[in-house]
């Protein structure tokens, strides 16, 4: 390798692992949410409070393609500070008849079904868009199950209680957060 | 130690000569692991990428910046030539099989690595809301792919020439760019999680295993040896944020090399995140634990050389000890 060649690879380097620093404070932010930031220990929102001035409140715009290409256009905060309860959804088929039937997402490969509750993250963080979601999960569950005229989409979260209560009997439970009905229209 | 020193020591540190067989590896393993993962799904390309799937494109489009490719540029193209949307999605998806095995097989590396990232960032933003951790390493490693000279080592023709040459090597900075990439993943996962407080008693553990969804064992007994959920918890803290550390300390690597392994091998059992977890041990043996691969691949081609040797030893007799 030329000198020049090794200069430029360095300066990628620093660029590129600079960009990854980036987006991770940039993902840090969110911990500023009151939500998430009663979910720090006492001692972890002390540090927080210290380091937080020092985050990156944004991504200068012409980083943001390269990022993208480069997959480095995200947070590496997976279940962090907690592991969040569990959302799920249902589907509530119903015809003029009164017959009722209820499902729960239905993809054909294993991986589709695991994949689908990924959906929940932007359901959880867009909240412009859980109408339009439910929507469209609704409407394609009514397609592979033909027949039914109404879909009520059923969302909520499984609490799983701790260790400490679970050795006492309680058992984890659903717990409805929302309620989506749709009717298809002649 | 004077200026002399220090650039002879950090010309040693980014560019020393390393076998360049640890990239032939790389290629094929992210082109096989690449292909196996879009063929886990190929039941649900409409349901997760179609228009009229579990989330219609009209929505995905909403989250998508202008410059990101996606499956409408190419099903809108198709549809000017009467090509329908389902016929223009499965073409893409061949056509991305198609290019993964030239780049397993390093038929113009390169430009076949440029291909695959271009294809999986179109499948991965119209699939957005389908996509999480594992299609952002994806993404990684096949730009990682186009941007190191993946090519110039173990490709097919390479081989058909003069064999698998472990001999011809490469400067260390590619891989010192995919280590600096895993520190920060891991750092920043860890520094995240111990902010909060599940990780420190146990109770994030206890929680990950019974996620409905990566449910695949019945792990409630863990809530009767509350003591293991916590050291559980608390090694993960340390795995991820001493992993800067740790892995760049040549006495302590191979340990910790064994150890994220091991946790990631744990997601996967428990969790069924295979993919996810194949991915990880793959970076991490490539990233870090590349001496070994390299003394597997020598080790492998030479016993594969000897056998060709041995065996085409009698061919050569035969000829020789023939009448003619």
């Amino acid at each position: 390798m030329k000198t020049y060649q090794k200069i430029g690879w360095i300066c990628l380097l620093v660029v590129h692992l600079g960009i990854i620093v980036s987006f991770n404070l940039l993902g840090l932010q969110k911990y500023n949410d009151e939500e998430v930031y009663n979910q720090l220990s006492p001692r972890g929102q002390k540090v927080y409070s210290a380091i937080q001035p020092y985050f990156t409140s944004r991504i200068p715009s012409f980083l943001v393609p390269y990022a993208h290409l480069a997959g480095t256009d995200t947070g590496y905060t997976l279940f962090s500070p907690n592991v969040p309860s569990a959302m799920s959804v249902a589907f509530e088929l119903s015809n003029p008849l009164g017959d009722t039937v209820a499902v729960l997402p239905t993809l054909n490969t294993r991986e589709g079904t695991d994949r689908f509750y990924v959906n929940f993250n932007t359901y959880k963080s867009v909240e412009e868009m859980r109408t339009l979601l439910a929507f469209s999960w609704g409407v394609r569950t009514m397609e592979i199950y033909p027949g039914y005229t109404d879909v009520a989409v059923v969302l909520g979260s499984h609490r799983k209680p701790s260790m400490k209560d679970y050795r006492h009997g309680v058992q984890s439970h659903f717990v409805e957060s929302a309620r989506y009905e749709f009717t298809l229209n002649d | 130690m004077n200026k002399l020193q220090i650039r002879t020591a950090l010309d040693q540190f980014f560019f020393a000569p390393v076998s360049g067989s640890i990239l032939a590896f790389f290629r094929v393993a992210v082109a096989l692991f690449c292909m196996a993962k879009f063929l886990s799904f190929r039941g649900d390309i409409l349901n997760m990428f179609g228009s009229y799937g579990f989330v219609r494109t009209e929505i995905t489009e909403i989250l998508l910046s202008d410059f990101k490719p996606r499956l409408s540029w190419f099903t809108d193209a198709g549809a000017t030539i009467g090509m329908g949307e389902v016929a223009a999605i499965y073409t893409l998806y061949v056509l991305f099989l198609l290019v993964l095995v030239a780049l397993a097989l390093g038929i113009q590396s390169r430009l076949m690595a440029i291909l695959a990232l271009f294809l999986h960032l179109t499948f991965f933003n119209s699939g957005r809301m389908f996509m999480y951790g594992v299609d952002y390493f994806t993404t990684s490693a096949l730009f990682y792919c186009a941007l190191f000279p993946v090519g110039n080592f173990g490709t097919l023709r390479q081989i058909r020439k003069r064999g698998f040459d472990t001999t011809l090597t490469m400067p260390v900075i590619y891989l010192r760019t995919l280590q600096g990439h895993l520190c920060l993943v891991y750092f920043f996962g860890g520094i995240g999680k111990a902010l909060g407080n599940h990780w420190w008693n146990g109770e994030a553990i206890w929680r990950a295993v019974s996620i409905p969804g990566f449910y695949q064992i019945d792990m409630s007994w863990l809530a009767s040896v509350p003591w293991l959920s916590l050291v559980l918890g608390v090694g993960v803290l340390l795995l991820e944020c001493g992993y800067p550390l740790f892995m760049n300390i040549r006495k302590t690597r191979p340990l910790f090399l064994v150890l994220i392994i091991t946790m990631h091998a744990g997601i996967g059992i428990v969790m069924g995140l295979w993919y996810f977890a194949i991915l990880m041990i793959l970076l991490n043996g490539v990233g870090y634990g590349y001496p070994w691969i390299i003394q597997w691949l020598t080790r492998f081609t030479s016993r594969k050389a000897s056998l060709l040797t041995v065996s085409s030893a009698p061919e050569k007799s035969k000829v020789a000890s023939s009448p003619q």
